[in-house]
């Protein structure tokens, strides 16, 4: 996950930069500062802000929930083998 | 025809008269003061010199095309357009006074100009130069980059629904949205720019491009747990 975001933005920053010293006319300058502040809040977001903020407040993962629905049950068969 | 024109000229009702005195230049005011001296050979008999008159349809359409001859209704035609015959539309030029602050005057101006073209003027008259493009925009651009953002921001909290099937994970990824576009909002004076439209299409391209980044990031949070202390020792 974590690479795969990086490289997104790497590549979008590479181009970005391409089209920062090919132009120079207001929308080009306009596009590239406000591309290159679209990907840089992008990755904090990615790598700073989201998994900070899901692992307080985000809701169980999948995994998880499996593990635990695995686990009851490896439990309830260890009790059933115990009462028999 | 003489009302518009005088309205225009006079700016009725406007908060302040923003025209130059006589800078309407209207090929009507022209026309009409060729008739009246007599140089339309379909009326001459019924002129009273220095009266203005109105013409009857046919006589008016038979002395257009009698003035189109004449060298000054030659140039003048190309603010005629003629569907049939007869006149579909026109055009008219007025200069407005120079204002200090565009933001302000402008938009007050654009206000007032509409105001006094519905009331009377005919069926779709509008104003247009390019200074009024850029008066428009001061008036809608705010307005319509919130509608246009509140929209997709809406959009995007379906799909996120639909994909995650988590109330949570929804808001979330819509807090991570907003706050993207409200960072970059912020970093505008920083940026060096100004709040106009092209800035406007980029604030909203940014919703798309966070989106994606937080989207992939709350799939993935979904379906893969993370690496407790064993994993992170293997």
């Amino acid at each position: 996950m974590g690479p795969s975001a990086l490289h997104g933005a790497i590549a979008t920053l590479i181009g970005l930069a391409i089209m920062a010293v090919g132009h120079k006319s207001y929308t080009f300058n306009v596009l590239t500062k406000m591309w290159l502040g679209i990907v840089l809040f992008g990755l904090f977001h990615t790598f700073v802000f989201m998994p900070t903020i899901f692992s307080l407040l985000g809701p169980a993962t999948d995994a998880k929930r499996k593990k635990s629905t695995r686990r009851k049950v490896f439990f309830q068969k260890i009790e059933s083998m115990n009462d028999s | 025809m003489h009302q518009l024109d005088a309205a225009v000229q006079e700016c009725r009702a406007c908060k302040q008269n923003w025209h130059m005195k006589h800078s309407l230049d209207s090929w009507y005011a022209y026309f009409s003061n060729w008739v009246s001296i007599g140089s339309c050979s379909v009326v001459t008999a019924s002129i009273v010199p220095g009266q203005k008159i109105v013409l009857p349809e046919a006589q008016f359409y038979d002395c257009l095309q009698e003035w189109f001859l004449t060298d000054f209704g030659r140039n003048k035609k190309n603010d005629i357009v003629m569907e049939d015959g007869k006149i579909s539309g026109w055009r008219e030029y007025v200069t407005p006074i120079k204002t200090e602050n565009l933001y302000e005057d402008g938009r007050t101006y654009l206000t007032d100009m509409r105001r006094v073209l519905g009331q009377y003027g005919i069926e779709k008259t509008y104003a247009y130069s390019k200074d009024l493009l850029t008066m428009e925009m001061f008036v809608v651009l705010v307005k319509e980059t919130v509608i246009s953002c509140a929209s997709s921001i809406a959009a995007i909290f379906c799909i996120v629904m639909l994909i995650t099937c988590s109330l949570r994970i929804s808001l979330l990824v819509l807090l991570c949205v907003v706050q993207t576009d409200y960072f970059l909002c912020a970093m505008l004076p920083l940026f060096d720019l100004t709040f106009n439209n092209v800035v406007a299409i980029y604030l909203l391209t940014s919703l798309g491009l966070s989106v994606l980044y937080a989207m992939q990031f709350s799939h993935k949070f979904l379906n893969v747990d993370a690496p407790d202390a064993l994993d992170r020792k293997e």
